[in-house]
């Protein structure tokens, strides 16, 4: 193989399928970056076997090819290397690199590229597309209530739910859940699965906010992304999410329309005294404002005031405050509701298009 | 600056709880610490002493000294309990207890009107008298000083250093009688010229600095007699932790697991008689070759049931590599709350 690749490009590239590679493996091929050329292209492919990110990159093809280099040395030799025109020449027989651009030259040793292992490819599934910005945006306002818990494979990551004409995101980590959803065009089947929480992290950095198409294809055990150049294919969890219906109360007691921003940040604010080991604070809706305190012993007291509109009789509540701050961040409107139905009942945030909902237990105190 | 603050040591405390409870023991070189090859001595009567058996000597070390010696396990909650009988006497006094160990602890009287030497005295007697025990009592004007008192005559000593006196008593002394110097310290005190507490108190403050830094001001201040730390009760504990040695060394999961569980039932009851949960798991093995490692794994809610620890902590042992064997296993509970406050769940 024998090929020139501009540096800014390659390192693009290499950076894009860098994230799939695996960072802990008892297999170092897995530690490897796989080129391939491909037409007038190089073509890169990392993976850990749970994902595998594929990317392509412009080349002059000198000669044809293919090396597996490691990611860690490969990748930050071409970043730190000047924005030149990249030569790279392989030597088949014993699988090493030679890289050279301008006064730089390297030699690396690789693997051979036909043992290097690749997830199976999808051969036939449902497919359906969305604007990448769309989806980008589901999954940002998801994301965060992922579980970390391992004991519960099935709440590792964000439930994907086509039904009913749309398209739907769930994620829970029992304490709080996080729901976002959206028409989608010619939509008819029904279907559920469980995208890694891995995958969901690296699809969002990856994915830009553009109007360009994104191509989904989900198998029974795997699902393909497709956009922008970039193939991303990924194991699904296997077992069974929680129905959310259940999880989200079909009514509430009370309800208070708040500025979101204002109460985003009042919120921030009284966070900062919160108690340190709990995170509490306490709300307090009254008819025209909501009055949030905080409390950490030995430190000192947080006092807030919101304005609000308040329907339902005054309550108090606790809430963690990352929970409910990490909710907020989520809505995209000016506008959010709070809708709550006693101090033990669940909380739910929601924007004022109803698109997006997040309900949060709160905390009882002694 | 007066005198409230109180050090109580308890004199060969785990010897002289055995020698109290069996009278054949009296008089006698009593060693208690770990059997085995492995243990070490947790406390040696004051007549083993006298074969130059002291506290953290290997057994085996100790055994060569006092062949005669009578060699104890010891029986941690006897003197657990004991322990927490010579406490509810400080609690008489004061409300400032802070504990340093099972039979060691700082008092601050200044809340109680009556004379802090009086109260000394009180508590040394009703010791003696309710549990059958000696105490070595210091009384001075901060925790520095009256720790020290209290290690000038033991056993059954009595001492009080008042600010009149302080730098008399403490000048002549070697610079290793500073609270917090250790051997190392010492030798470099000594390598820069300060031998005596004498030669620190009025040797050069920035040269201190310089080479100590915050701490070098401590030493400092210290050696004038000064000592601002405060006697703070316990607050919730930071950690809670128990972890064991095997007495084989062993590379079998299946055994491990055995460990793990036992050791998630000690922290589960400690977390429930504290009254709190944690939110961190830690797992901590030592290897054959004394090679030490941990994992450890946060959660989002609160923990202190021992299948919950026990859950996380063989998820941590899968995660541990065996390529070696295993002598020590332990399990860590951090993060603490105090479990008033519950997170509900929706699921």
């Amino acid at each position: 193989m024998k090929i020139e690749v501009n540096q800014k490009e390659f390192h693009q590239c290499i950076n894009t399928v860098r994230k799939g590679v695996s960072t802990k493996t008892t297999l170092p091929i897995l530690s490897g970056i796989l080129l391939k050329t491909e037409g007038d292209q190089l073509k890169l492919i990392g993976t850990d076997l749970e994902i595998g990110i594929e990317s392509f990159v412009d080349a002059n093809i000198i000669e044809s090819g293919e090396i597996v280099l490691p990611a860690n040395y490969f990748g930050n030799i071409i970043k730190e290397l000047p924005n030149d025109m990249v030569r790279m020449e392989v030597n088949q027989s014993n699988n090493t690199a030679f890289i050279k651009c301008g006064h730089s030259k390297f030699n690396i040793n690789g693997f051979a590229a036909d043992e290097f292992p690749t997830l199976p490819e999808i051969e036939s599934g449902y497919s359906f597309s969305i604007a990448q910005s769309k989806f980008k945006d589901i999954i940002n306002q998801v994301e965060f209530a992922i579980s970390q818990d391992e004991s519960k494979p099935f709440l590792n990551g964000g439930l994907l739910l086509l039904e009913e004409g749309e398209i739907k995101l769930v994620a829970t980590d029992t304490y709080r859940l996080s729901y976002c959803h959206s028409p989608l065009e010619d939509q008819e089947v029904k279907l559920e699965s469980i995208i890694p929480a891995k995958t969901i992290k690296e699809l969002s950095r990856l994915l830009d906010h553009s109007e360009e198409e994104l191509e989904i294809i989900i198998t029974d055990n795997q699902i393909l992304f497709s956009f922008s150049g970039i193939i991303m294919i990924s194991r699904l969890i296997e077992g069974q999410f929680p129905n959310y219906k259940y999880v989200i109360p079909n009514k509430s007691s009370i309800q208070a329309k708040a500025d979101k921003e204002n109460l985003l940040r009042a919120i921030k604010r009284a966070a900062l005294l919160a108690r340190q080991d709990a995170n509490i604070i306490k709300l307090n809706f009254a008819q025209d404002e909501l009055v949030i305190t905080a409390n950490a012993p030995e430190v000192g007291q947080a006092f807030e005031r919101v304005g609000i509109s308040l329907s339902g009789d005054e309550t108090e509540i606790a809430f963690n405050a990352n929970y409910l701050i990490d909710a907020l961040k989520a809505v995209d409107n000016e506008e959010v509701t709070l809708e709550l139905s006693g101090p033990l009942a669940p909380g739910v945030v929601k924007s004022q298009s109803g698109d997006y909902i997040c309900v949060i237990m709160p905390v009882r105190s002694a | 600056m007066e005198l409230n603050i109180i050090h109580v040591d308890m004199d060969a405390f785990y010897a002289s709880i055995e020698q109290r409870d069996n009278p054949k023991l009296k008089g006698k070189p009593v060693i208690i610490g770990g059997r085995g090859k492995r243990g070490v001595v947790s406390t040696a009567s004051y007549e083993a002493r006298e074969y130059g058996v002291y506290s953290a000597m290997p057994i085996v070390k100790a055994r060569q000294l006092c062949p005669q010696g009578i060699y104890l396990q010891g029986d941690h909650l006897k003197y657990r309990e004991v322990s927490g009988q010579i406490r509810e006497i400080f609690y008489r006094y004061t409300e400032l207890v802070e504990p340093l160990a099972l039979d060691e602890a700082y008092l601050d009287v200044k809340g109680n009107h009556k004379n802090s030497i009086r109260i000394a005295k009180e508590i040394k007697r009703k010791i003696k008298k309710e549990l059958k025990l000696t105490a070595s009592i210091g009384v001075s004007y901060n925790k520095y000083l009256a720790k020290l008192a209290s290690d000038f005559n033991k056993p059954s000593g009595f001492k009080i250093i008042s600010p009149f006196e302080a730098k008399e008593v403490i000048f002549p002394l070697d610079v290793n009688n500073l609270w917090g110097v250790g051997p190392k310290t010492a030798q470099r005190l000594k390598e820069l010229g300060f031998y005596k507490i004498s030669d620190i108190a009025k040797g050069d403050r920035s040269l201190l600095i310089r080479e100590f830094g915050k701490r070098g001001y401590q030493l400092y201040k210290l050696a004038q007699g000064e000592d601002y730390r405060k006697v703070t009760p316990p607050g919730l504990p930071k950690s809670l932790g128990k972890e064991t040695t095997f007495r084989y060394d062993t590379r079998d999961k299946g055994v491990l697991r055995g460990y793990l569980k036992d050791l998630s039932k000690e922290v589960a009851n400690r977390a429930s008689n504290k009254n709190v949960k944690g939110k961190t798991i830690t797992l901590k093995v030592k290897y054959e070759n004394f090679e030490e490692l941990s994992k450890s794994r946060t959660i989002e809610g609160n923990i202190s049931k021992q299948e919950d620890i026990y859950r996380l902590a063989e998820i941590l042992l899968e995660e541990v590599v065996l390529d070696k064997k295993i002598r020590l296993i332990g399990i860590t509970l951090s993060n603490i709350t105090e479990d008033g406050v519950e997170q509900l769940k929706l699921l």
